[in-house]
Formats: C-alpha cells, structure tokens, sequence
C-alpha cells in the first residue's frame, strides 16, 4: 500500500450509539481499536452527517474518548489468564432511568401508534426518519448530560497508550473528510440507518475513485422478512443492493452470509463484488469480578441450563419450550432453563404460553436486564447452553459458550456449524423430541458431557480481535491500488 | 372534399397515441384545404376534455358487469351496444345529415358499428359518404395479446379476438380508401380487405410548444445526475414491455442513476407484480411521475439523458419512439418499439436490443456516458418524422382523388 494512500474508518455508529455496546457496535469497535494500533497514522475516521449527505473527519482524540467510554485500563495478568485477545472493559452502565426514559418509553408509544395508524405505503420510509431521530435526540441528550455534569465542555483525555495516534490524527474539530484517489474506506456500522449514506459513498467512488470496503453480518430481513417488523425487508433489500454498487470488497462473517448475499445480488441484477469471509473475536470483554444479584447468584444452588439471545421468533425459543414440556411430561427431572435476552418482536404468544403453562413454571425463567459480569457469571456456571435458532449470519452465544469452556447444543441452520464445526452437537432447529432427548443425554450423562468439554478444551480455538483486524488489514491490501496502477488524473 | 372524421375518444388536449394521431391528422387536413370535422364518440364522463360537438353517451352496457378480463375489450363492447341505442343512432345520424360529407373516416375500429348502423339507415336519394379506414394498429391481434396476459379463458381471447378482426375485415373491404401505419399494418389491411392500395402514412411527432424557460421549473423536480425517461399511456402492453424488458428488479441501476416514469403507465407499472416484488429497490431507482402536463414533458425531453421505449407487445407503431427520436438524446428500444421506424435503426444515438440483458447493460452504459450530440445533418433526418412528413401520404391520395374527381360522391346504394 502506498503510504499516502490512507484507511477511512467509518465511526459513525459508534459516535451515535447511547446504549450499551451490541454485537456490531462491538465488532466496530474492537476493530478500529486494533487498527489504530496497526495502521498507526495511516488510519483516519470518518463520520457520516446525514443531514447533510457528507462525511465529515473525526479527530482520532474523540474516537479514543468513545472507545474508553466504559472501558478501563486492562488488568493484563487477569484478562490474559482469562481470555488473552480480548480488550477488557467494565460492567456496562445502567441504561439511564429517571424523567428521560420515562420520556422516551411516552414518545416511542405515541410514534409506535401513530406509525400503526399510516398507510403501509409510507411506513418504512417514516420509521427510518424516527430512527434517525431517535438517534439524534439520543445523541444530543447524552452530549447535554455530560456537558451538564462537567461543567464546561472538555476536550477528551488522549489515551496514554496510544499516543502516537493520537498525535497523528486531525486538528480537533469537525471538517469534510478529504478522501482521495486511492484512499480505502472501511464501514462496519449501522449503514441501513442512515439516509442517503450508500448513496452518498457511491458517489465518493465514483467521483473521488474511494476504495470501499463494506461489511455484512447477514442477509435475513431480506431472505426471512416474516422474522422481522415490517419494514426491514424493503430497508435492507435496498441497502444491499447498494451495498453490490458501492462496495470493492465485502467482508462477510460467515460463508453462509458470503452465499446468501451474492445469491442475492444475483437475484436482483445488482453487481457482485468479490467477498471473503472474516472470524469476528469470540473473546468475551474481560469484567470487574462484581457479584451478581441475588436473583442470579441464586441460580448457582443448583444445575441450570443456558440459552443467550434475543428473545424474537427466529431465536426459536419456543422449541426448547416444547421439548422442555415433553420431558417434564415424561417425568424426566430437567434443571431449569434460564433464557437470558431483551423481548423483540412477533413472541407475544409465546411469552404468554411461557408466563402462563404451569407446566414450566418455576422450571423455565427469563432474565432480561443482566450485565456483562452476569452474563459471565452465567456461562461459568452453567451445566450447559441451548442454541435453537433458525437462521443466523454467525451465531456469536455459541463461540461465547464455546469461549467458556462450555458445551452447546445447537441447532444446525445456516452459519451456525461454520462456528465449531464437529466440536459440538446440533439438532435440526424444529425437531422437539431430538431436542428433548439431547437435552436428557447430556444432563443425565455426565461423561458425555464431560468429553464434549474435553473436546472443545483441546480443539476449540478462539480468535481474538487482534487476528480479525488483521484479516482486515488483508482485506484493505486487497482493494488497494498498486502503485504502478495510480495516476494523478481523475478516476 | 368533406370528411367527418370519427374516433371512440376526444382529441381536445389529446395524450394517447390514438388521439395524438387522429388530431394531427385532422390538423394536416384542415392545412391541406380538407373540410373536416371531428365527432368523439365515448362514454359519459370518460374525459375530462372534449369538444361540445363529441357525442357523450351513456357508459352503461344495460346492465351488463363485465369480467376482470374484460376491461381491455370494453371499448369493443361497448361500441357493439351503442349500435343499437336509438338514443346513440338519432345523434350520430344528425351529424352525418348536417352536412355533406364525401367520407367518413374511421380513426378507431369499435366506431365503425355506431357508424355502419347510421349509413345503414340513410334513405335511398340521401348523400351517402363513404368510408376511409384510418387503421391505428392490427387491433385483433393487440387484443388477443393483452387478453392472454390477463390470462383471459382461451375461449374469450378467440371469441373477441374473431370479433374485432371482423370488424377490420369488413372496414377494410368496404372502405374507399385505407391508411395504415407500418408496413406490416398496410399488408394486413391488403390482405383482409383483398385489396392493393392501403397506402402507408407513419406515425409521427411535432416539436413541443412549451417555450424553454418553462421547462426551468421541472429542473429541480428532475433527477441531477443523468437520468433515463419512459413516458408511456397506460395501454397495458406498456407495462407489460417494462417487466419484459428491466426485469423485476431496477438494481442493475447505480444508486445515483434514476429512471423517471411518465405518464398513465406509471400507476399500472406500480400495480405490476414483478414491481412490486422489489418495490423498495425500484423506487429506490425511479422517480414516477403519472401523468404530466405539456410543460412537464417538454421538460423530460430537454433534460434526458436517455428516452428507454421497452415495448414488447401491441401492434401499430409507437409514437413515442418518433417523439424520443425528435429530441436527439439516446434512444434505447427493443425492435417492437421501432416498428414503423426501421429506418431510423442505424442512426446515432439509437440503440436497440432485443435480449432484456443486454438491454439493461447497455441502459447503465447509456447513463454513465455522454449525452448524445447530433450534428445538424442528423438532426435534418430526424425531422422527417414530423407529422407534416409523416402525413403527407395520406394528403397526397387524398387531394389526388380530388383533382381526378373533383365531384366524387357517394350514393346511398354505394354502401
């Protein structure tokens, strides 16, 4: 790569998030943290302003600022011995409550009924708008709280172990990226939200002859719309069509993902860029050894099992809710299941049946506030995990579990064998009586259980964030310009 | 010369090629010294814009729902149940009796029972005109087509189908004098009207009146980047052409490239099931617009990178094509499209493509290149598609006629 030709990573998700960190924030952010280290000051960030179709530079400081947000200094001996790739960081702060989330939790009513209330035709468009919104209000309210509590508005602490960086980064301050021929632009975000940013990077492409590297966790909205609120389908269809415009490269993190999407781009006649396939970091951000709560500290008196995601119809839980009725029925004395997740959408008969069969009451609990410590707590603890999903783009809970030392059984669909390969066992996501009776197996014979851990002990092997970055960097270098293809004219 | 011109529409303020056609004509004629007059004969309430000497007559077929498929034929129908209104018969006869007129043109084929019903009853000493078959298009043929893709019972696509050709069988056979619009028109109308002399007048175009500084206020509307154009009446074969030709998904489209949709095809596209399969992509790519006014299209025509004329289907020839060839931008059509222009095939900045991939590939191409520039020659070969040209045929034989029988005139045992 020639050195004047820089690397454009996109923080606008990042700088916009207000909540604690998800998967792809995660993923964004962990990222970037290594390829500030590795691409020293040949890395800038960029943000997207949608108001105003533009992105903008962002000082390196700020990212730095973001990226501490929450985190801490690592305690190396401890993070090492535990989970040697990953970047340690505290338990993740409370969601705010008080006045603004009461707020909030009114605005979000009165715009979920007026949404309900508008002809189909204009939902998806004003949903986005919401969002977009949403996120600005978010973003504001933060900066005011914290402009609030300082005093007066204080520029952010450069990380002492960064410094280089940092030095190397823009003046402070705000000001339109200068992206030039060559350049390579990197985004992991949350690019469907964004009104007008695909476009927008299409044009610095073709206009500015950007290099772009895009990034997808899965095609699902658009292969199963019916998993979702309406709306996603015609939201992200577009996106991915755009995304077959914009990008030199797509980086998938799964070769199911790597399939879909291109079978897609076939399917609409939208260009099919080359793809490869990246391991997103399995290691678990290492955290405060703090106790739990009462309620889950609890659950250590006795064999529970396990089961981590989003509590929404394609997580399939309801499978595990019905071979846990089938064993019970049988007589079979199953520990209990604890399902830790946030409600999503299309569960609301299912959440019924849960809170309301007494034949799983006491035996299946649900938990939907926990911390990262809990959550750790969890898996240490736990016999086992269940993982029913019925379509994934990766499949994260499982490499979690695996990261634990800790068996899943798992279902079989889509990207989820990529994760562990033969290490670990899987039963078709719709076969209750085959989840029952793995479930007995493996809760009932502990050898079997036993040389299942043994087996991911010896083979399992994590992947830090360090080695995705890396893969990364590969993928920058593939896109990039030889030297001896540049020229100083237009693109 | 005097020549009631007939048509199952009006040509005030006209938009469908029908109408384009029949009202230039009737210009060409009122230039050339021609006496004519012009009757519409359509349901009440069909158009907005007529003449107060149109017949409005009533839209109801005596009670008779028709069919979902039959909406394409309804003109046909409806034609036929006129015939025998009395109230339809007494109109149109007064007309005809108003004056002396030495033909009645047929401009649309489902006027022609309405019309052979009132010559039918004109008394024996009265002067009766004669016919002049102004043929549009092969209509049986159109019908058939549009009902098949209705997936009309095979039974209904045959007895309608039979029937309107009847109908040009027997305007073709009785008529004087007979003008079609391409070459394939003209042996059609020979054939079943066992005749030699169906003379061949093209469809043809004018350039807009809307003066430039107009067309200013669409610029802001419009796309900035080049963008490509299809403007097109709501005849379903259009629509079907657009699924036929783009495919159901506009991602072959850059995020930056648009196409804008004009005119009553725009509300039958986004009813389509391959569009609306993909809808959000392709109305991430097009700006649709539904009908516009005369200032609007001037617009298109001025600022379009590309006019696209995707037409697989219907019979006749297009008049948008001539209208896209006039402006000198790029022409991308399949061969449909060009029928009756075939001459024009191999002009710059004309592309046509039959197979709908390359069709999308070369449109892409078309958009991310330059706009076309005609030099001066080309732009004189282009205005030989102006109606005054295109026309003329029709003029020729007709003031030809006039000069080797200065008082022709039919009688009533004529017809």
């Amino acid at each position: 790569m020639r050195k004047e030709q820089l690397v454009w990573f996109d923080f606008t998700t990042s700088l916009q998030w207000t909540r604690p960190a998800v998967g792809i924030v995660r993923a964004e952010q962990e990222i970037c943290r290594w390829l500030l280290r590795k691409l020293e000051n040949r890395l800038r960030l960029c943000v997207f302003d949608a108001s105003t179709g533009q992105f903008q530079e962002l000082d390196v400081r700020e990212a730095w600022r973001v990226l501490e947000q929450g985190w801490r200094a690592p305690d190396a001996a401890t993070a090492q011995a535990t989970y040697p790739a990953a970047a340690p960081v505290s338990p993740a702060p409370s969601p705010p409550v008080g006045r603004a989330r009461r707020i909030e939790k009114f605005l979000r009513k009165i715009a979920r009924a007026a949404l309900a209330r508008m002809p189909s035709a204009y939902q998806p468009r004003t949903r986005s708008y919401l969002v977009a919104a949403h996120r600005i209000l978010a973003y504001a309210y933060k900066e005011f709280v914290a402009v609030r509590a300082a005093g007066t508005p204080s520029p952010p602490q450069v990380n002492a172990a960064t410094p280089d960086q940092a030095s190397a980064g823009p003046a402070m301050g705000s000001r339109p990226a200068s992206f030039r021929r060559g350049d390579v632009y990197i985004t992991l975000g949350l690019d469907w939200d964004y009104g007008g940013k695909m476009e927008a990077l299409y044009r610095e492409k073709t206009v500015n002859g950007l290099r772009i590297l895009n990034f997808a966790y899965d095609i699902i909205p658009v292969k199963f719309p019916h998993y979702f609120p309406s709306g996603k389908f015609d939201l992200f269809s577009v996106y991915f069509a755009n995304m077959g415009w914009t990008a030199d490269r797509i980086m998938c993190i799964s070769e199911c993902t790597a399939r879909d999407l291109d079978a897609f781009l076939k399917r609409v006649g939208a260009p099919r860029p080359p793809m490869s396939v990246v391991r997103l970091g399995d290691a678990l951000p290492a955290t405060e050894a703090s106790e739990p709560c009462a309620e889950i500290a609890a659950l250590r008196a006795a064999p529970f099992l396990l089961t981590v995601s989003t509590i929404e119809i394609r997580k399939n839980h309801e499978s595990l809710y019905k071979a846990y009725v089938e064993l019970i029925e049988s007589g079979f004395d199953v520990p209990m299941l604890v399902v830790v997740g946030m409600l999503g959408w299309h569960v609301d008969d299912f959440m019924h049946s849960l809170g309301n069969d007494p034949r799983v009451a006491g035996k299946i609990v649900v938990l939907n506030h926990v911390t990262d410590s809990e959550l750790a707590f969890l898996y240490r603890n736990c016999l086992f995990t269940l993982y029913p999903s019925l379509y994934e783009g990766w499949g994260l809970p499982v490499a979690e579990s695996l990261s634990y030392g800790k068996f899943c059984l798992a279902s079989n669909a889509a990207s989820i064998p990529e994760i562990a390969g033969d290490i670990i066992d899987y039963v078709e996501p719709w076969d209750v009586p085959q989840w029952a009776a793995k479930i007995r197996l493996y809760c009932s014979d502990a050898d079997a259980l036993g040389r299942r851990e043994e087996t991911i002990a010896d083979r399992y092997e994590h992947t830090s964030w360090e080695s995705t970055a890396e893969q990364m960097i590969a993928a920058i270098q593939s896109i990039s310009i030889p030297p001896d293809e540049d020229s100083s004219g237009p693109p | 010369m005097k020549i009631l011109q007939l048509a199952t529409f009006p040509i005030v303020e006209p938009r469908h090629g029908g109408q384009l056609r029949t009202r230039h004509i009737y210009d060409e004629y009122r230039k050339a010294g021609i006496d004519v007059d012009f009757v519409g004969i359509f349901p009440q309430g069909a158009y907005s814009q007529h003449a107060s000497s149109d017949l409005q007559l009533p839209g109801d077929l005596a009670g008779r729902v028709l069919r979902e498929y039959e909406h394409p034929v309804y003109d046909y129908i409806w034609g036929t149940h006129i015939a025998s209104l009395p109230v339809a018969r007494d109109a149109l006869l007064a007309r005809i009796r108003q004056a002396t007129y030495d033909f009645i043109q047929i401009d649309h084929i489902c006027a022609w029972p309405l019309a052979r019903e009132c010559l039918s009853i004109l008394r024996p000493g009265e002067a009766k005109p004669r016919i002049i078959y102004s043929a549009h298009n092969i209509e049986h043929e159109m019908r058939r087509q549009v009902l098949r893709e209705l997936r009309a019972p095979s039974a209904a696509i045959e007895q309608y189908g039979d029937a309107v050709l009847a109908l040009e069988r027997e305007v073709a056979t009785r008529a004087t004098h007979a003008f079609a619009v391409s070459t394939v028109d003209r042996n059609f109308i020979n054939s079943v009207g066992r005749r030699n002399d169906c003379v061949q007048a093209k469809n043809g175009t004018a350039y807009s009146t809307v003066p430039e500084i107009a067309t200013e206020d669409w610029r802001p509307v419009l796309p900035r980047d080049p963008f490509a154009v299809f403007i097109s009446s709501g005849h379903l074969p259009n629509a079907v052409g657009f699924s036929a030709a783009l495919g159901d998904s506009l991602a072959f489209l850059p995020p930056d490239r648009k196409l804008v949709i004009a005119g009553g095809v725009t509300p039958v596209i986004e009813r389509t099931e391959p569009y609306r399969r993909w809808a959000a992509i392709n109305n991430s790519r097009t700006l649709r617009l539904g009908v516009v006014d005369d200032i609007g299209i001037a617009a298109m025509r001025r600022f379009a990178h590309v006019f696209v004329l995707p037409i697989t289907a219907g019979g006749g020839s297009n008049i948008k094509t001539a209208e896209a060839l006039l402006t000198g931008a790029h022409v991308l059509a399949t061969p449909t499209a060009f029928r009756g222009f075939e001459e024009y095939i191999d002009e710059p900045a004309v592309h046509v493509e039959a197979d709908p991939d390359r069709f999308r590939k070369k449109l892409v191409a078309l958009l991310e290149g330059e706009r076309a520039q005609l030099t001066e020659a080309e732009q004189a070969v282009r205005k030989r598609l102006l109606w005054e040209s295109t026309l003329s045929p029709m003029i020729s034989k007709l003031l030809s006629l006039e000069e080797s029988s200065p008082n022709a005139q039919g009688t009533a045992g004529l017809v």
